[in-house]
């Protein structure tokens, strides 16, 4: 459905370049559900954006390709990329509050999008109404501006709004990031039902591993611009590979055992505009030898679908073992 | 022991949708809220949006008055208006360490701010407070921050230059807000931690105000859940999490995501979401509860011990507790 080979993004700050994902290389089937995990500035976003050629002005493709259902969308016209966006593939953002048109009603919203591809408005209605009844909004609803609805509502509406062209994938980034914990658990069902029921396939970006473990069959851990690991999600989580994703694991409250403590990982993410020599992780990692800081691991596929990028992957039972206890991030801390 | 905080009774309404000629709706954002805080302890308060909890940090700050019932903090109440002594006595720690501290200050400017409102010290034992609390707050060493300015920090040590901001009065309430919602989980327990220290290791005790229930256990005490305006249930942290008795309760801690791939999500009952408003005089969750029988229609509850100090505000407490 959905590839990315060896994809590199350079923004172009006044500070000089960024380089905000580096090699990064990604598949998605059809009907799969990949998420990319990561905090601030990891480059999931800018993932999200790249998948939909969608990047701003000031970010380019330095090296690599996206393809989706093979088409590299960097040899396509804009015209032909406009299309694809609603029809093959669409956008879920965070806000819904901010994607929809305030001044506009719903129906408004959909007629527009309908015409601006050459749907009439009869059909848009038409159309509007069996996707609200889809994601469980009455198709009443239609009828009310945005401020009228509740948050989950509002990220519901814009769900059904992404599906009015029939894509087969859908890019959401942070869709429940700002909703309440029961909202939340409804956007994240409706989203496993779309795929599971429908067939679509998602591209799910979030920093939240709970919702990504709920939701996705594959993950993707980022940091700085890279894949630090990647592989089907239970096995990511239930034997991380990467002592960041160790760390992330350990730094995430679960709520089923309140007695357990969390921890922080120590320092903070390198400047992109200035990238470390060796492991991006390396000032940050528990484990890291002189290796790791003037040597940059590269992305090992191993015999599972797995992937990492470790100089001491062959070592993750042990490291495992030891992230387990919290004093180990504490001390570096 | 006297309390370092006590409220009783506390309400707040709102009129919304004022028309030009009288009439409009009022909004009960907190309806009757009563709670003690003992000095170095810690209470969370958690709820969804629109529940209150943000009301009672404002109400609790100063920032707004209550419309019934009564705040003391210290043994002093809240009069009729803040007064200085009131104002220094409760410091607060927002959400967003981006939007909270002037970007034109110095930390050194930002920290001692506070001090200087307050006409406290000379310049010079005001740099020596402002240091001490960059050090309280593990910015160490404090006076390598003073001259630094928050675009040079990461969040996370802007809000930790937030949190000395707010300890540099030595105030009796510390009203944390959403404190590390904004922040990259590899650094919110940092936080949270330094937090919990501060408060145990002091006379001040801390509202923590949060949506988020999986962090509650990492930094609180006591945990109260509040729906539309009043507690539903309160008591220690790890007996509401472990053992959670209003429907309520149970049903935000089942839709918490589990970082567990390998477990399946806690299915909620369709009733949760379906539910319409409540009936006057009535329990103000039953029509989303799937626990509720005809009496909670007719009956409003209120908290009732449910164990040792914890209470439940259900009529059925008994018969569903787990």
């Amino acid at each position: 459905m959905l590839a990315l080979d060896d994809v590199s993004i350079i923004y172009a700050a006044r500070s000089g370049p960024v380089q905000a994902v580096s090699g990064v290389t990604l598949h998605l089937p059809v009907g799969g559900s990949l998420g990319l995990v990561g905090e601030s500035g990891c480059g999931k976003s800018t993932l999200a954006l790249a998948a939909l050629s969608l990047l701003p002005p000031e970010a380019r493709l330095s090296s690599g390709a996206v393809r989706l259902e093979g088409q590299d969308l960097a040899t396509l016209p804009e015209a032909k990329l406009r299309r694809l966006r609603w029809t093959r593939m669409a956008y879920v953002p965070q806000s819904a509050q901010n994607a929809l048109v305030p001044v506009h009603s719903l129906r408004r919203q959909f007629r527009d999008t309908a015409a601006a591809h050459g749907m009439r408005s009869a059909a848009a209605d038409e159309r509007a109404a069996a996707l609200f009844q889809r994601v469980e909004l009455d198709p009443a609803i239609l009828d009310r501006f945005p401020h009228e609805l509740s948050g989950g509502m509002r990220q519901r509406a814009m769900i059904a709004l992404a599906l009015l062209f029939g894509p087969s994938l859908l890019v959401a980034d942070e869709p429940t990031t700002g909703l309440d914990v029961i909202v939340q658990r409804q956007v994240i069902d409706l989203l496993r039902d779309l795929r599971t029921e429908d067939g679509l396939a998602l591209l799910f970006i979030s920093h939240d591993i709970g919702v990504v473990a709920e939701l996705c069959s594959h993950v993707a851990v980022l940091y700085a611009g890279k894949v630090m690991e990647s592989g089907a999600t239970d096995r990511v989580f239930s034997l991380p590979n990467h002592p960041y994703t160790m760390g992330l694991q350990r730094a995430f409250p679960d709520i089923r055992h309140p007695e357990r403590s969390i921890v922080s990982i120590a320092g903070h993410p390198p400047r992109l505009s200035a990238p470390p020599q060796g492991c991006p992780f390396a000032p940050r990692c528990p484990f890291a030898q002189p290796l790791c800081h003037n040597t940059v691991p590269s992305l090992v596929a191993g015999p599972d679908g797995r992937a990492v990028a470790c100089h001491f992957a062959a070592d993750a039972e042990a490291l495992r073992d030891r992230a387990r206890d919290p004093a180990l991030w504490d001390a570096a801390a | 022991m006297s309390m370092a905080v006590s409220v009783t009774d506390a309400r707040k309404t709102f009129v919304a949708s004022r028309r030009l000629f009288g009439g409009g709706t009022t909004v009960h954002a907190v309806d009757g809220v009563s709670f003690t805080i003992a000095p170095g302890r810690v209470l969370g308060i958690a709820g969804e949006s629109g529940s209150g909890k943000s009301t009672i940090a404002n109400l609790l700050v100063g920032l707004e008055l209550p419309t019934g019932g009564e705040i003391a903090v210290g043994g002093r109440p809240l009069g009729r208006k803040p007064d200085a002594d009131f104002r220094r006595s409760v410091q607060m720690v927002f959400q967003d360490p981006f939007g909270s501290i002037n970007p034109r200050f110095t930390v050194g400017d930002t920290v001692g701010e506070p001090l200087l409102i307050h006409r406290l010290g000379s310049p010079a034992e005001r740099h020596a407070r402002a240091v001490a609390a960059l050090d309280e707050a593990e910015l160490r060493p404090g006076e390598a921050f003073m001259d630094r300015y928050p675009h040079e920090l990461s969040g996370g040590q802007r809000q930790r230059v937030a949190i000395a901001r707010a300890i540099v009065l030595r105030p009796r309430l510390l009203v944390a807000d959403e404190p590390v919602s904004m922040l990259d989980v590899s650094v919110r327990a940092g936080i949270l931690r330094l937090l919990n220290r501060l408060v145990h290791e002091s006379e001040m005790a801390m509202v923590f105000i949060t949506h988020d229930l999986s962090i509650v256990a990492s930094v609180c005490d006591e945990l109260a859940v509040m729906y539309r305006g009043r507690f539903v249930e309160h008591g220690p942290v790890r007996d509401v999490l472990q053992r959670p008795v209003h429907p309520y309760t149970r049903a935000l801690i089942a839709a918490v995501p589990v970082p567990d791939p390998t477990v399946a999500p806690t299915p909620l009952p369709a009733k949760l979401m379906s539910g319409g408003a409540p009936v006057a005089g009535g329990c103000r969750f039953a029509p989303r509860c799937s626990a509720a029988v005809a009496e909670c229609e007719t009956i409003d509850p209120v908290l009732e011990p449910a164990g040792p100090a914890h209470s439940v505000a259900c009529i059925r407490h008994k018969e569903i507790a787990p």
